[in-house]
């Protein structure tokens, strides 16, 4: 009974960042709701592991990575997610583009990083993990964390910066 | 901000090293300054970014977790599909719980069930002495035929 309540209010915490963290993998709203849902079932079963586990949204976010690169590597195929509906952006300005133009541009440039990588900054700059959550995830040290962590920004970075340097030779 | 704060973190940021205060320190900086140099606009978007990818939220269809099934459940629904079972069964089958004790004879004369052994009994000795009656013809008419055979 009370590992049923604990289920549920970690099931209420999480469904955000399960959901956020399994559509960076398969770029299909439905897909990843459908990943989620067995997700919450696989927590469920194993709910007792979970719950006594040092980090036990990081053990979440394990199994919910793991089941989204499984049914991923199944499907085998991306659609393009539009995060115009879910996303109100405001134009500040950045050469003519929509902020929501930015996000959707960054969200497929992390979606095309290599998988520790992608998990890294997604968890540390989506999310905001700490450091040892992250290495519980990854099944790495804090230091390889940090390394991923490093390599994936800078990649994001530079291709921003691409999309800003086009935009100014268009103009 | 100082310059060389920002530069401090900016790398730092870019190496992995930033702590979670200094990062919400760089957010910060990012979003209110009014004179942000050119070279780190594009720190500037990634971090707009990273806010509007967290701001996504799961469909209400993921608001909750499937109906979870537990062990009580489970047991009531058996105990109630078997006593249903049960009242099937007993319903259907009223005459083997009735009061009144199987008729100890039954058989059949003529087209009609008959249960009174006395009846049952007064006809069984009917027919076999029918059939007595008949043996004894058709063995004198066996007789007859031998005395037949013999003469000749």
């Amino acid at each position: 009974m009370k590992n049923e309540t604990q289920y549920i209010e970690l099931v209420s915490e999480l469904r955000n960042t399960i959901y956020r963290l399994v559509l960076s993998i398969t770029s299909n709203s439905a897909e990843a709701e459908d990943i989620v849902q067995d997700v919450f079932e696989r927590i469920w079963r194993i709910r007792d592991k979970v719950l006594n586990s040092t980090f036990p949204r990081a053990y979440a976010c394990r199994i919910a990575h793991n089941l989204a690169i499984d049914r991923q590597r199944t499907t085998a195929r991306r659609q393009v997610f539009d995060l115009n509906e879910k996303v109100s952006g405001s134009n500040d300005g950045y050469n003519s583009a929509d902020l929501s133009d930015i996000a959707n541009l960054t969200r497929r440039i992390i979606a095309s990083l290599p998988e520790k990588q992608r998990l890294a900054i997604h968890l540390r700059d989506v999310e905001g993990y700490e450091m040892e959550e992250i290495a519980e995830v990854l099944g790495m040290d804090e230091t390889n964390v940090r390394m991923n962590l490093s390599r994936a920004r800078k990649s994001v970075r530079e291709e921003l910066t691409k999309l800003i340097n086009y935009g100014v030779k268009q103009n | 901000m100082e310059s060389s704060r920002i530069k401090i973190l900016v790398d730092s940021y870019f190496e992995g090293t930033t702590t979670r205060d200094e990062e919400r320190e760089l957010a910060n900086y990012l979003a209110t300054s009014d004179n942000l140099p050119a070279e780190y606009a594009s720190v500037k978007m990634m971090f707009e970014a990273m806010g509007l990818l967290r701001e996504i939220e799961a469909p209400k269809a993921v608001q909750q977790p499937r109906q979870r099934l537990s062990w009580r459940h489970i047991t009531t629904a058996v105990t109630v599909a078997a006593s249903i079972l049960l009242a099937i069964v007993i319903t259907t089958n009223k005459e083997l719980y009735s009061a009144s004790p199987a008729p100890a004879i039954i058989c059949h004369v003529d087209g009609l069930y008959v249960s009174d052994q006395a009846i049952a009994e007064q006809e069984a000795r009917r027919i076999l002495g029918n059939m007595n009656a008949n043996v004894n013809l058709a063995m004198a008419s066996v007789d007859k035929i031998n005395i037949l055979a013999t003469k000749r």
